[in-house]
């Protein structure tokens, strides 16, 4: 009966206490028990990783929006919560799967053409929206889905 | 007007002058550097995730904090982790590191993680990538394990592999033993 309440319990260990057992196991035993005491010079160093670290980021939003520019839900919803679902289904089901990547292939090769037809032309664009808002409504349903599943298992 | 003013415009003409061109050497130094750093591997991946947490989802959560995360032609994800050190040079830790970050990944959105990641190390104003084999699933949640039993005492903690470690360490004092 305990061992049932142990295994049911979600306990978290993040991955950099795991890499600190890496460098010493006393020190994280310390850290535990004393909490973290960086000398001045860590500090700095600590400091130089944040800066780094942010403009390591910054290059990657603009390397993502440099890949990502010209699909459609981005072309229609812009950065909103339709193009994060969109988003999370290609990732979450279409990419595990063979047949879903080649539905992404096709329509990465149809997406510049449909969102220069919009540009072109600006009245379709309410058309496009209404025609994708089955597939977000289809997807919602799908990644909930999976996350009750993942929830109960 | 008044020669001192005259010179006070030059001054201020050649100090805009010369923080232009430091600007710009920093700008192209800066370029360069983001551009050298990502290894031949890479350059035909897309970037799938960055600066993203990820949670595996099993009865032992591992939470990892990802850099950033590259989807090849085949799906596949390999992992990215930024490193700022002195020395150009890869530790230990980091492949701890980035086997948690495939465990979380894989757990969380249950894509395949590729076993090679990379450790990209800035030190000197430059990148570079390092390649890394990582740990399996299993050396991880072991190495969880042995975590839980050092933090509630159980099992006793090891020394560092070299003394370096504990010459710039806070702790030294009370760890008697090798100070």
């Amino acid at each position: 009966m305990r061992r049932r309440r142990v295994r049911k319990t979600k306990r978290a260990v993040s991955a950099s206490a795991l890499s600190q057992m890496g460098v010493c196991e006393r020190l994280v035993v310390f850290e535990h028990s004393e909490g973290k005491r960086p000398t001045p010079e860590q500090r700095v160093a600590l400091q130089r990783g944040l800066r780094a670290h942010r403009q390591f980021a910054s290059e990657g939003e603009s390397e993502a929006a440099r890949g990502g520019r010209c699909f459609i839900a981005t072309h229609v919803f812009g950065d909103g919560p339709e193009t994060q679902v969109l988003r999370l289904f290609r990732d979450r089901h279409l990419r595990p799967t063979r047949a879903g990547r080649s539905v992404i292939l096709a329509y990465y090769r149809l997406a510049p053409t449909v969102c220069r037809t919009m540009e072109q032309w600006p009245a379709t664009r309410p058309a496009v929206r209404a025609a994708i808002r089955p597939l977000v409504w289809f997807a919602t349903r799908l990644l909930v889905d999976r996350e009750a599943s993942h929830a109960s298992g | 007007m008044p020669a001192a003013e005259l010179w006070l415009i030059l001054v201020g003409c050649v100090a805009c002058v010369t923080a232009t061109r430091a600007a710009a050497r920093l700008i192209r130094r800066r370029s360069v550097m983001v551009d050298q750093w990502m290894p031949e591997a890479l350059k035909a991946h897309t970037l799938a995730y960055s600066e993203r947490i990820f949670r595996s989802g099993d009865d032992r959560q591992v939470v990892a904090h990802v850099d950033r995360a590259y989807r090849g032609r085949n799906g596949l994800i390999t992992l990215v982790e930024l490193k700022t050190r002195r020395a150009d040079r890869v530790h230990p830790s980091d492949v701890i590191e980035l086997s948690a970050q495939r465990v979380a990944l894989a757990g969380e959105t249950g894509e395949p993680v590729a076993r090679i990641g990379w450790v990209v190390v800035e030190s000197a104003a430059r990148r570079t990538a390092h390649r890394v084999t990582l740990m399996s699933p299993q050396a991880i949640w072991d190495l969880a394990l042995r975590h839980d039993a050092l933090l509630a005492g159980t099992e006793s903690p090891d020394y560092p592999a070299t003394r370096g470690i504990c010459t710039s360490c806070a702790h030294r004092g009370r760890c008697s033993l090798r100070a």
